[in-house]
């Protein structure tokens, strides 16, 4: 008996693609993603953000008080 | 006090960071071993790059043996085989029985006496859950540097052919339905696509990414949530933007039954079987604990009781099986110690997860398709070092573990390459708040949403550049190593 699979096709247009129903960036959305000038103060934004995150964290290895 | 003796098992993230903390905090007042079956140290997070043919294998990779002897601690090439935590007949000395890795001496057994231990030995790749999967079977991986390079070289080839004209399919993903590391597939398949278009080849390419996950995007984690353009929104709307930016197609919620040459069937949570065709297919494993095996001093097996069915080992979680709902952050495990023994500590994946931290789902079949929960990286460190300062106060005489880090109380950073550039390129950085979610503090969506962000850009990819440098300058223990942090 052959196999009762559903064999994988790529979709044939668009529209029924999984993308057609995503969110998709916007030209100043990519542009800014690159942007140099931008990205060095994302750089400094998003490191502030994580040495937040990580001291949050460094302060969940406390000691356990008696 | 005599010198007291630690040995670690396992020489990644994990093993690593507690074995180096506890020899500088400590120095002469302790003897520490680390056991680890390879003489390298890898940085898997760049393996993404090897496996791209960006990066050779010795870019990821450094000899252990030597900044170990450097800083005082002893390495043994082997692979740990069974603990003995009450020692054996009248000797009450607990050891390890290790099995040498070393060329010449493969397969010679010795025993380790140790006050105390730390499983640090990452998971087993289990490729043989899936028939066929695996660098051994049909499919690639990028979960070692031998593996990446593999991978490499069949992508390379590919893009050759696609140079001449011929069409060709990828498939990228997980290859079980219960794997864990889908931030490394995601990282994979961006990072892939990228160099297609920067060989000229993208045009040629079909790209699938076929996934565990219930929604892209959850990365065993339950999805995460963060504040955007006025609204809260689940990684899954950003991670198909990704793809669908990219062209790449998805598929979701899918258990990898076998891997054939050239093709893969899967089932999906609604019970319907599939099959994809593919020319190169990198499908991450399942992991499973390294097959440790326990025994008391009288010779009896006491396995299942250190160790969860999975292989991890149990530590200070609550283990009682119990439905999603009534899962509380307050099961996981907080100091790593194993409740029977207190010597024996578990750190990284090593250590038995109380419960997936996405919702558990199986098909009409009963096919368990639920990813498990991530614990590998910068909580991985984390946990290590807390348990090194339990360990390095517990033998300056503090009665029990000194140091909490529970992984539903810290948080993670991650920054996931989608492309090396240094102009064009872009990742995406994402912090997360707890890593398990807390719904009693946080009832919404379990975490704090002001520590909880994502977004992509070329910074990220800079901030992966850094950390792939300091990291490695921390692993190699050079200069100031200890001020960088986990």
């Amino acid at each position: 008996m052959a196999e009762e699979r559903l064999h994988y096709t790529p979709p044939a247009v668009p529209q029924v693609r999984p993308a057609f129903f995503a969110t998709l960036p916007t030209g100043p959305t990519r542009h800014l993603r690159t942007s140099l000038v931008w990205q060095m103060l994302r750089f400094a934004i998003i490191n502030l953000k994580m040495i937040r995150v990580i001291s949050l964290s460094h302060h969940t290895g406390r000691k356990i008080r008696s | 006090m005599a010198q007291a003796r630690v040995v670690v098992l396992g020489a990644g993230v994990a093993g690593h960071t507690a074995a180096s903390f506890l020899k500088k905090w400590l120095g002469s007042k302790v003897e520490v071993t680390v056991v680890s079956p390879r003489p390298d140290y890898n940085w898997i997070p760049s393996n993404i790059w090897v496996g791209v043919g960006l990066l050779q294998p010795r870019q990821v990779l450094f000899p252990l043996a030597p900044v170990y002897a450097r800083h005082g601690i002893t390495f043994r090439q082997a692979r740990a085989l069974v603990l003995h935590p009450e020692g054996a007949g009248e000797d009450p000395q607990p050891f390890v029985e290790i099995e040498s890795t070393l060329p010449g001496e493969e397969g010679q057994r010795s025993r380790l006496p140790y006050d105390f231990l730390l499983n640090a030995t990452g998971p087993k790749l289990n490729f043989d859950a899936t028939p066929g999967l695996g660098p051994g079977g049909h499919s690639l991986s990028v979960c070692t540097a031998p593996h990446a390079k593999a991978a490499a070289d069949t992508f390379l080839e590919l893009v050759e052919r696609m140079k001449r004209g011929e069409r060709k399919r990828f498939v990228v993903g997980t290859g079980h339905g219960t794997c864990t590391c889908q931030g490394a597939a995601f990282e994979y398949v961006v990072n892939l696509e990228f160099e297609l278009r920067a060989r000229g080849v993208r045009d040629k390419a079909e790209i699938v990414y076929l996934t565990n996950e219930y929604e892209v995007g959850d990365f065993g984690m339950d999805a995460v949530h963060i504040r955007r353009g006025g609204y809260v929104t689940p990684s899954k709307v950003f991670t198909e933007s990704l793809f669908a930016e990219r062209g790449v197609d998805w598929v979701t919620r899918a258990h990898v039954q076998g891997v054939e040459p050239g093709r893969a069937t899967f089932e999906t949570l609604d019970g319907a079987e599939h099959d994809i065709t593919f020319d190169m297919a990198m499908l991450l494993p399942p992991f499973k604990g390294v097959g440790l095996q326990a025994m008391d001093r009288l010779g009896a097996d006491i396995t299942a009781r250190l160790f969860a069915p999975s292989g991890f080992m149990k530590v200070d979680g609550d283990y009682t099986p119990k439905a999603y709902e009534a899962f509380r952050s307050a099961d996981w495990p907080r100091t790593y110690q194993n409740p029977d023994y207190p010597n024996l500590f578990a750190a990284g994946i090593a250590f038995a997860p109380p419960h997936p931290i996405s919702r558990p789902r199986q098909s009409p079949k009963g096919t368990p398709i639920t990813p498990a929960p991530p614990r590998t990286g910068m909580p991985s460190a984390m946990i290590a070092k807390a348990v090194a300062h339990s360990i390095t106060d517990m033998i300056q005489g503090s009665p029990g573990p000194t140091r909490t880090a529970s992984m539903a109380e810290m948080g993670a950073a991650c920054v996931a390459s989608a492309g090396n550039n240094p102009f064009t390129g872009t990742a995406a950085s994402m912090t997360v708040y707890p890593i398990v979610p807390d719904y009693e503090r946080y009832p919404d969506y379990g975490r704090d949403l002001r520590h909880t962000f994502g977004e992509i850009g070329l910074a990220g990819h800079w901030i992966k550049i850094l950390l792939h440098h300091m990291f490695l300058h921390k692993a190699r223990l050079r200069p100031f190593w200890s001020l960088i942090p986990e």
